[in-house]
């Protein structure tokens, strides 16, 4: 789903630095290097496409405004984007949802409906969902970038703050997590 | 990583890839069943992928945006005034502090928008003062205080976005004066309470990591002392409250289970979960590490979870 990168792809920091120079066409290719991960992270997180596109639009206009100074200094781009895409969306709870705790953002509470929560109460919900709403959020984490969200580990790597093997050994957790609960079911 | 861990990388990419027949192996019978409930997890979710007008206009309209001027600032700097020039700002602060007064509330407005090094940026500050200097009511001075350290935070966002990094020390040693004042009142009442001024520091704590990414160096480690002042006041602000179950009274090195009941273990959880937001870990893990290798100590935790690059700013 989330295009990774191929190897004789430019860097992002190469592609920063054209666009800087205004090179459009650099832009452009940033811009649909993480188009579908950013917006696939939220969109899993929100009720409704249109939250979804809002909340993609303000973190691509956040932080392609700050990528006029960026210069690469260890701290990826790709990483930038996603903490700005998971403080606006907890920002959107907060704005939403006024007395919801900042804890309910990552647990979706049933106040807080989205595109999993709605599919575990709705026909389309499957025991693997159900399963998943059980796991730790690290568990749940690894699984949305990796399985849901289709990112290449290096990336999810970037954004969770671990090493690809540490990732690699997290998601086999997870998975065995996930398994375990979708054979246990509902205590 | 083992085996079994290298196996169900490789195999995963070839089901998200959409290629079948893969080759059976040692160890293929335990990933099976994880690769089978990561394919019904998929199978389950509808479309992720934005829409293709949504896209086509979402980088028309952010290429049109990075493409407009930015009228504040020139060439990523602001030009240098001859002293008496600069000094102005500060004879027509205290004139139009005195205007205020007399309820000239136009010009408050006219300054708000004013950044460290903008002619404007005294007289703003002035309003500031003046406002706070007016206001009786000790509730209502913690809710200015708590205005005027976020607007200090927004005015380190815009340097930061600038690349005004003169600048941006003054807006970081102005935040430090405003974080230590917010710090000084977390325990007067404000209209939302002592938590809301704790989830402020929290959630500024969080943005200044995010500007802490975009910064040379020298700025990223002045960042960094911003942060820790920050989270000085964040965490003295939220006392270790957990009690622990009668019979379980170690809730130490051991990591026993510690009462979550009543109103402290309550601060705790909710603390706990704030962390976790902010460093994707469970409340689990981090009231673990509270209760065991912390001490509870909230400071030790926040230290504990940071990512090292971001507690290292220096450390390539």
């Amino acid at each position: 789903m989330a295009k990774s990168v191929p190897p004789s792809s430019p860097a992002d920091g190469e592609l920063i630095r054209r666009c800087q120079a205004g090179d459009r066409e650099a832009f452009g290719e940033l811009y649909r290097r993480y188009l579908s991960a950013i917006y696939g992270f939220i969109r899993l997180r929100v009720d409704s496409e249109r939250d979804a596109e809002d909340l993609t639009e303000m973190v691509f206009v956040k932080s392609f405004e700050a990528m006029g100074k960026y210069q690469e200094r260890g701290a990826p781009f790709a990483a930038f984007l996603y903490k700005v895409a998971r403080n606006l969306v907890v920002d959107s709870y907060r704005s939403n949802v006024p007395v919801l705790p900042l804890e309910a953002a990552e647990t979706h509470s049933d106040d807080t409906p989205t595109v999993e929560a709605r599919l575990v109460e709705g026909e389309r919900g499957s025991e693997a969902l159900a399963a998943l709403a059980r796991l730790s959020e690290r568990h749940r984490e690894v699984i949305r970038l990796r399985v849901l969200l289709g990112l290449p580990t290096e990336t999810v790597a970037t954004w969770m703050g671990n090493s690809p093997t540490g990732i690699r050994v997290l998601l086999h957790r997870a998975l065995k997590a996930l398994r375990t609960a979708m054979e246990t079911g509902h205590d | 990583m083992t085996k079994r861990e290298q196996l169900l990388e490789e195999q995963l990419d070839q089901s998200l890839a959409g290629s079948g027949g893969v080759e059976l192996r040692q160890n293929a019978a335990e990933i099976q069943p994880l690769l089978d409930a990561a394919a019904e997890l998929r199978r389950a979710l509808p479309r992720l992928e934005p829409r293709a007008a949504f896209a086509r206009q979402l980088e028309s309209r952010l290429w049109n945006r990075l493409q407009a001027p930015r009228p504040s600032v020139q060439g990523g700097r602001v030009a240098r005034q001859p002293w008496l020039v600069r000094a102005l700002p500060t004879l027509l602060g205290a004139t139009l502090v005195a205007a205020l007064a007399l309820g000239t509330l136009g010009v408050a407005q006219a300054s708000a928008a004013a950044l460290p090094g903008d002619r404007l940026y005294s007289v703003k500050r002035g309003f500031e003062e003046l406002r706070l200097a007016l206001t009786l009511d000790p509730s209502s001075d913690a809710d200015l205080l708590g205005e005027f350290a976020d607007v200090r935070l927004n005015e380190i966002e815009s340097l930061a976005a600038a690349g005004r990094m003169d600048d941006l020390e003054t807006a970081l040693d102005g935040y430090a004066v405003a974080i230590g004042r917010l710090a000084g009142a977390v325990n007067l009442p404000t209209s939302g309470g002592q938590d809301q001024v704790l989830d402020k520091l929290t959630r500024h704590i969080s943005v200044l990591e995010e500007v802490q990414m975009l910064v040379p160096e020298p700025a990223q480690a002045a960042i960094e002392r911003v942060i820790e002042r920050s989270i000085d006041a964040e965490t003295s602000g939220r006392p270790a409250t957990a009690t622990p179950i009668p019979g379980e009274e170690d809730c130490g090195a051991g990591a026993s289970p510690c009462d979550q009941t009543g109103g402290g273990g309550d601060q705790d959880a909710r603390m706990a979960g704030q962390i976790a937001k902010i460093y994707g870990v469970s409340s689990e893990q981090v009231l673990t590490v509270f209760r065991g290798e912390c001490q509870m100590d909230w400071k030790c935790v926040r230290s504990h979870f940071r990512p090292t690059k971001l507690k290292n700013p220096h450390r390539p």
